[in-house]
């Protein structure tokens, strides 16, 4: 570790996620003695180190007179006189080095928050170096625009045109508020294939996804770290019976300008069709869906950031439409390699020898920590063998002394809690058991936990066995456990954040159809309720049109509170003409008063009822349904918590 | 609105190749703090603007459905001292309403040009930055607009920097006043 004055620092006070990046001039190979800090707090030296020396590139938490490497040492052929680009990424979790766009050692932590960074450069000359924040990475694009504005995107081969309403001779009108895709990116790429670019050098561990269409035949995709025309990951999809290939799925690989394909699924797409194409890249990790089922995984080593695309292939164009990208937190380990700092081990131990799984060595517990995940809502899952003992998922681990398990061990096993799986709180190394269910036979395969809007399920086997409500769990790293299980093996740990869910929004004028009461069956935003025959009558009652499976939750502000009286009720999980009554929240004013008298049932069964004191004239309301949890909110107050069958 | 960290006035460190180390400029602008302004151009606050100010051009009712001629010429005009000779990259942040309010003109001297010149996005209803032209600038003083192109465009800062093409600012930044020609009260 250099002294701090042969340093030359960036003035920029720094904090993750952020990058150091430049060019670089390299004349002679083996003289290179490069070294990059980052993170480095002036007052107790720890930071990360980069160094890189000839052709050797290696990566270090540096604490005292510690140097822990992380990741694998790298090896990388210098480009000599040639000036090169380089970056130096500290993500949240991740860091990487990258040269001429490509990873050369990737390493993991988070431990440090130093503010400098700096560089010592010796065998090689650094230009035009600067920090870049990274983070904030999002874009939509709905190609709403005349066709002379661009937006964001950058033609870089074949033909690209934005094509406004639907061009059809026979209609007499074109009018946006009646078509479903009045606007969208068309492409074709007759020889070649047809690229289309946008967003930022930087971005890495993102979503990409649009809707897409053939018009008939030719390829349709999506691109990920995008370098140049030559340097890029992608999805790639073809019909059936396509002369450009078989009928299936791609995750494909661009280096220098030679294809290779990573990964295939069977099943090409029909023409004519809309489909939601979504592709993620994170540390090299791709996965691709389809109307959101994940239909392929691959693996790239070439790559670590980079920016978006579109893809076409052949002569008769592909539709593009509602492009975004956004974050992707997900965290995976196949074990097909220990990578040094990865996990970090709290206690016990562990092997990774046989190719894709971790063993556990250690006879008593076993807790292996990953990732510095800020997100809420997210599912964490593990494929988990263990004869005996008990075996488990760690997720909301702040540190040592507050984290969550979820944990099950056979009947007959020596824990306390054998027979049983369990939610458990573990603060200041007291475990508080949150929640716990019988449990049958010793339970192999797949093992998850969600986290959604604080209703916490765990799942063995696809089924959830045991769930609690915690509404203050926030972020967290996640994990593994075993406890008196050792061999028990671990594999394919993939957790990944959950999309919010979909709303079906309802505006103040869903009861107003004046202007176009013909169009109010399908058109307005009232469209999704089916209206009583007297909208006024005492008791009126609409109902949705849709029906709802699984976890939901209706929310709206009431106004005027005090300004008359009468009764509100919100029934879900309801089948009119049948008997199934649904869970219905009662809310009750009374004129020139700010208090509600709220009452949760079950068909006409009371669950409970209380009375709420509005400050002000409205109110929120928040009723859902979650897992088997019944919960309703006025303001910011949670009025009921109920647990129903 | 998600919270902003406003980061310190920058000098980037820039590294040139060769013996002497240069630094890159980074000037930076609050909307409001403007040299001159013309209606409809008016000034604003917002939690999420760089010290809670911005400008915009206000929205129309109604306001426009299909792209067309701005209703007015309501501008903000900043004079300012660009302290050293260099090629300047304009960046704004910016809050736009939707696809007809997602734009301003930008002239940079010429107050008439020969083809206008916007900048635009396709970011909506956050505040976020928006890249500019490249300019050469002399050291000494220039004028930038901002002119209505477009009702429900906001403006919260703008800055001009010699930073490399690859850099992107984010989130808001500290003023650089001190470059800001105002009028004797």
């Amino acid at each position: 570790m250099p002294p701090a004055s042969q340093l030359t620092f960036f003035d920029d006070e720094v904090a993750a996620p952020y990058a150091v990046t430049g060019m670089m001039t390299v004349a002679d190979p083996g003289a290179v003695d490069l070294q990059i800090i980052i993170d480095l707090d002036e007052e107790s030296g720890s930071c990360y180190q980069l160094v890189a020396r000839g052709a050797t590139v290696e990566l270090y938490e540096v604490v005292g007179q510690s140097h822990k490497p992380l990741g694998h040492p790298g090896t990388i052929n210098w480009r000599t006189g040639q000036e090169t680009s380089f970056t130096l990424r500290r993500d949240l979790w991740q860091i990487a080095f990258l040269y001429a766009g490509r990873v050369i050692v990737r390493g993991y932590d988070s431990e440090l928050h130093g503010s400098r960074a700096g560089y010592l450069a010796q065998g090689c000359q650094l230009s035009e170096s600067f920090v870049q924040v990274l983070g904030e990475m999002d874009m939509t694009d709905d190609f709403m625009r005349p066709p002379s504005e661009r937006g964001p995107w950058e033609p870089v081969r074949g033909s690209w045109q934005l094509r406004g309403l639907r061009v059809d001779p026979l209609a007499s009108r074109m009018e946006a508020d009646k078509s479903a895709n009045a606007f969208s990116y068309f492409a074709k790429g007759s020889d070649e294939r047809a690229l289309s670019i946008a967003g930022s050098w930087y971005w890495e561990g993102y979503l990409v996804e649009a809707a897409v269409r053939a018009v008939h035949g030719g390829a349709i995709g999506l691109v990920g770290y995008y370098q140049d025309e030559d340097n890029y990951v992608g999805v790639r999809w073809l019909p059936n019976g396509s002369a450009l290939g078989s009928g299936e799925l791609q995750v494909i690989e661009v280096v220098d300008g030679h294809e290779r394909v990573l990964a295939t699924a069977p099943g090409g797409y029909l023409h004519s069709q809309w489909y939601q194409m979504r592709m993620g890249v994170k540390a090299g990790l791709v996965c691709v869906w389809i109307d959101d089922q994940l239909r392929l995984t691959g693996k790239t080593t070439a790559f670590g950031q980079g920016k978006v695309g579109l893809l076409a292939e052949g002569n008769s164009g592909i539709l593009f439409d509602d492009v975004v990208v956004r974050p992707w937190q997900v965290i995976w380990e196949d074990f097909a390699e220990d990578v040094p700092g990865k996990w970090n081990l709290l206690s016990g131990n562990w092997t990774i020898s046989a190719p894709g799984a971790a063993r556990v060595t250690s006879p008593s517990e076993l807790i292996a920590v990953a990732g510095a995940q800020e997100w809420d809502d997210y599912r964490h899952q593990v494929q988990v063998s263990a004869a005996s003992g008990a075996v488990g998922l760690v997720f909301g681990y702040h540190s040592p002394a507050d984290y969550y398990l979820l944990r099950w061990a056979p009947s007959g096993s020596r824990v306390p809690y054998g027979g049983k799986a369990q939610i458990v709180h573990v603060v200041n190394g007291q475990p508080d058991v949150l929640a716990e269910a019988a449990l049958g036979r010793a339970q192999a395969g797949q093992a998850a936990v969600t986290v959604q809007r604080g209703l916490v399920r765990g799942w063995l086997g696809g089924k959830c066995v045991v769930q609690t409500l915690e509404p203050e769990l926030r972020g967290g790293a996640v994990g593994l456990y075993a406890e008196q299980a050792s061999g028990a093996s671990f594999a394919s740990v993939y957790a990944q954040e959950l999309p919010p869910p979909r709303t079906v929004h309802v505006v103040k004028e869903f009861a107003d159809t004046g202007e176009h009461a013909e169009m109010a069956e399908w058109s307005s935003p009232a469209g999704i309720w089916v209206a009583p025959e007297e909208r006024d009558a005492p008791e009126a009652q609409w109902q949705s049109k849709g029906v709802y499976f699984g976890g939901k939750e209706v929310r709206f502000t009431l106004h005027k509170v005090g300004s008359r009286t009468g009764t509100l009720r919100l029934t879900l999980d309801a089948d009119p003409g049948s008997n199934v009554p649904g869970y219905t929240l009662s809310i009750a004013a009374t004129s020139g008063s700010n208090t509600l008298t709220v009452a949760l049932l079950a068909g006409e069964r009371s669950l409970g009822q209380k009375s709420v004191e509005v400050a002000g004239k409205s109110c929120g309301v928040q009723f859902a349904h979650q897992g088997d949890y019944l919960i309703a909110t006025i303001g910011d107050e949670r009025i009921f918590c109920e647990k129903v069958e | 609105m998600a919270k902003s960290r406003v980061l310190p006035a920058v000098l980037l460190t820039l590294l040139l190749a060769g013996a002497s180390a240069g630094q890159a400029v980074t000037l930076v602008f609050e909307g409001e703090h403007y040299t001159w302004i013309k209606p409809s151009m008016r000034k604003g606050t917002d939690d999420g603007a760089s010290q809670k100010g911005y400008v915009e051009i206000p929205l129309q009712r109604p306001h426009g459905e299909q792209e067309g001629e701005p209703f007015d010429d309501g501008s903000v005009t900043f004079k300012i001292n660009i302290p050293q000779n260099g090629k300047y990259w304009l960046w704004a942040r910016t809050w736009w309403y939707d696809s007809c309010g997602n734009s301003f003109f930008v002239m940079v001297d010429d107050m008439s040009p020969e083809i206008p010149t916007y900048i635009t996005s396709t970011k909506k209803r956050k505040w976020g930055w928006v890249r500019g032209r490249q300019y050469t600038l002399a050291a000494g003083y220039h004028v930038i607009r901002f002119q209505n192109r477009e009702d429900g465009a906001k403006l919260d800062q703008f800055l001009l920097t010699t930073a490399p093409e690859k850099w992107e600012p984010k989130r808001a930044y500290s003023e650089t006043a001190q470059y800001l020609w105002q009028p004797e009260k």
